[in-house]
């Protein structure tokens, strides 16, 4: 198999978003960011609501174009949404019309994959939801869902997975549990993960680094690498010096 | 169906025997009525035994299905439709008062229960070949109205450019009722039957069409970009996101469809196509056979209400995954 990369640069990135034709005046979401993302790193996106993270995320995903400035993986310029790049949104956006199993598979389907339900099984059983697989999205809680959301994007095998705040809608003590799981996952896969969130602990909890942005238009203003070993100690003084520190930049007094 | 399970949580058994016996009761009533009133002197149509063999029949199994549920707490379904179906009998005993035993309206528009009952033992073959004329049409029609009402459908809820030339002609050809056009239809087709199929489709097509677009049109923007990071073709997100998608909503377009349908079907009976139950109707309103007239109106009632039965049933299985979905 060919060996995972998923390394990516931002090249000097910004977005102003059209006037909306309803007296809008143009939005510029992104103020010319640039950075590198380490193959098989984890990095998270910090910053407040409305600063520009989800079109950021976008963009890497090829959702978005730029309005200036680029976005190369592994040496090529993107050019728009690509099985390379898995996306997890907030809310699962799983297809309710399918049963759990067909949601993972669906990928599998758009590339006439034959004889998919080892790897199937393989991958709902990696996200621990043996069982359900012919229940209807409708039939589970958020967190089960959101599971799955994970599990369909890992089945592509993507280089890079990207998640847009995917735990956020989701109680303390399920969004944890995910924490583990994920980065159980992204030990084992080795891909390069890059996830938005709000949520300070969150990002010192996961990422190899803390990407901060400021508010709109947003720009990276400082990375603060979290050089912790898994499983992190949430309570641990090394842990809680880094959380005040990106609070810090982040211009909240703790 | 969780009315019924609840039924002998709410209520005591005694009560619910009386209501197992509710039917029975009511339908031995009506035939009581039925065999001790003599008819009315206004009524001159000899007498005829098909009213009372069905109260008889009905009778007989009600009470076997009562006394089925007194000694095994069974058939819970017929308990709670008892109050209904002797509601039903009731009703029917009253009309049978008004119009043969006192002949209260007029009975050659308002025929007894027995003579129309009569058309259908006499009539039975002809009604059922004329039945198979008005399916033959109306699934004809419906399989065009259907085919193009979603290939339309899907054309201007995807593409902009589909959806710049026709939506308008949509807008403009979709509202009018397809009856105006029979004049239309009549002259520009071969055949009656091809007219009437092209009726009936137009009919279908349009209700189809605008709800397979406002249907894809809803379908969350994060599913086709779930896809896309997928990789995607446009003909995969049509067929695998965009119509499943819209599929509630096309049920709904088709249900409209159909009802609509019935409706031209009935007009291109009565105004062109030979045979088939609306003209079966209508011929027999001509020659004053309304006793037919009602016969073929039962026959009508009972073969749309089993086609929308069927329909609901094909629906149900393919929206199983929506929860709470109406039932028929
Ligand atoms: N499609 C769009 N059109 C116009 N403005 C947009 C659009 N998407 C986002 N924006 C604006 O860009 C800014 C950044 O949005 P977003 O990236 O969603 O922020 P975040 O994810 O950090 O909360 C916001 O002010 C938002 O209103
Ligand atoms: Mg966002």
């Amino acid at each position: 198999m060919v060996e995972t990369l998923g390394e990516i640069q931002i090249n000097d990135v910004q977005k102003i978003y059209p006037a909306d034709g309803l007296g809008a005046k143009t939005t510029e979401a992104i103020h010319h960011v640039s950075a590198t993302i380490h193959p098989g790193e984890f990095v998270a996106l910090i910053g407040p609501s409305g600063c520009g993270k989800s079109t950021l995320l976008r963009i890497l995903a090829g959702l978005d174009v730029p309005t200036e400035g680029t976005v190369i993986v592994d040496g090529n310029q993107i050019a728009g949404p690509s099985r390379e790049r898995g996306l997890v949104f907030q809310d699962a956006t799983l297809y309710p019309w399918l049963t759990i199993a067909e949601n993972v598979r669906f990928g599998l389907k758009l590339d006439h994959q034959k004889d998919t339900d080892a790897k199937v099984q393989e991958f709902i059983d990696l996200v621990g939801l043996t069982g359900f697989e012919e229940q209807y999205p409708s039939q589970l809680s958020g967190g089960m869902q959101q599971r799955v959301a994970i599990a369909r994007a890992l089945i592509n095998y993507p280089k890079i997975l990207l998640f847009d705040e995917p735990f956020g809608a989701l109680d303390a003590f399920t969004r944890m549990r995910l924490h583990d799981q994920l980065i159980n996952i992204w030990q084992k896969r080795k891909l390069t993960m890059v996830i938005v969130t709000h949520d300070v602990e969150e990002a010192v909890y996961l990422a190899d680094r803390v990407f901060t942005m400021t508010p709109r238009p947003a720009i990276l203003k400082e990375i603060v690498p979290v050089n912790l070993p898994h499983p992190r100690d949430r309570n641990s003084p090394e842990f809680i010096a880094l959380k005040e520190k990106v609070l810090g930049i982040l211009n909240f007094k703790a | 169906m969780t009315e019924t399970s609840n039924l002998s949580e709410e209520e005591a058994p005694q009560i619910e025997a009386i209501r197992a016996f509710f039917a029975p009761a009511a339908i031995f009533l009506t035939l009581i009525a039925q065999l001790i009133l003599p008819k009315a002197a206004a009524v001159t149509a000899k007498s005829l035994p098909w009213y009372t063999d069905v109260l008889l029949v009905a009778l007989v199994i009600t009470v076997a299905l009562a006394l089925y549920h007194l000694f095994t707490g069974k058939a819970q379904g017929f308990v709670y439709k008892s109050y209904f179906i002797g509601g039903v009998f009731l009703v029917l005993g009253l009309y049978n008062l008004v119009t043969l035993k006192f002949a209260l309206i007029n009975p050659l528009f308002f025929p007894s229960p027995e003579s129309i009952l009569n058309v259908i033992v006499k009539d039975w073959a002809f009604l059922l070949k004329c039945l198979g004329y008005s399916t033959r049409l109306l699934l004809t029609g419906l399989a065009f109205g259907i085919t193009t009402g979603l290939i339309t459908g899907v054309l201007i809820g995807w593409y902009a450019n589909w959806s710049y030339w026709l939506s308008p002609v949509v807008k403009l050809f979709g509202p009018i009722p397809s009856t105006a056009f029979i004049p239309v239809a009549l002259s520009a087709f071969a055949t009656s039957f091809q007219a009437s199929v092209f009726l009936i489709a137009l009919s279908t097509w349009f209700p189809i069409t605008i709800l397979t677009n406002s249907g894809i049109i809803n379908v969350k923007k994060e599913f086709f970009e779930v896809a896309d990071t997928m990789g995607a073709s446009d003909a995969q997100k049509i067929f695998r996101v965009a119509i499943p998608g819209a599929l509630p909503d096309i049920f709904v377009g088709i249900f409209n469809g159909i009802c609509s349908s019935f409706i031209t079907l009935m007009t291109a009976e009565m105004i062109g196509v030979k045979y088939g139950i609306g003209w079966y109707i209508n011929w027999q309103r001509q020659i004053m056979g309304y006793a037919n007239v009602y016969a073929g109106l039962l026959v009508i009632a009972v073969s749309f209400s089993l086609l929308i039965t069927i329909f609901f049933k094909i629906r149900d299985h393919f929206l199983r995954w929506q929860k709470g979905i109406i039932q028929w």
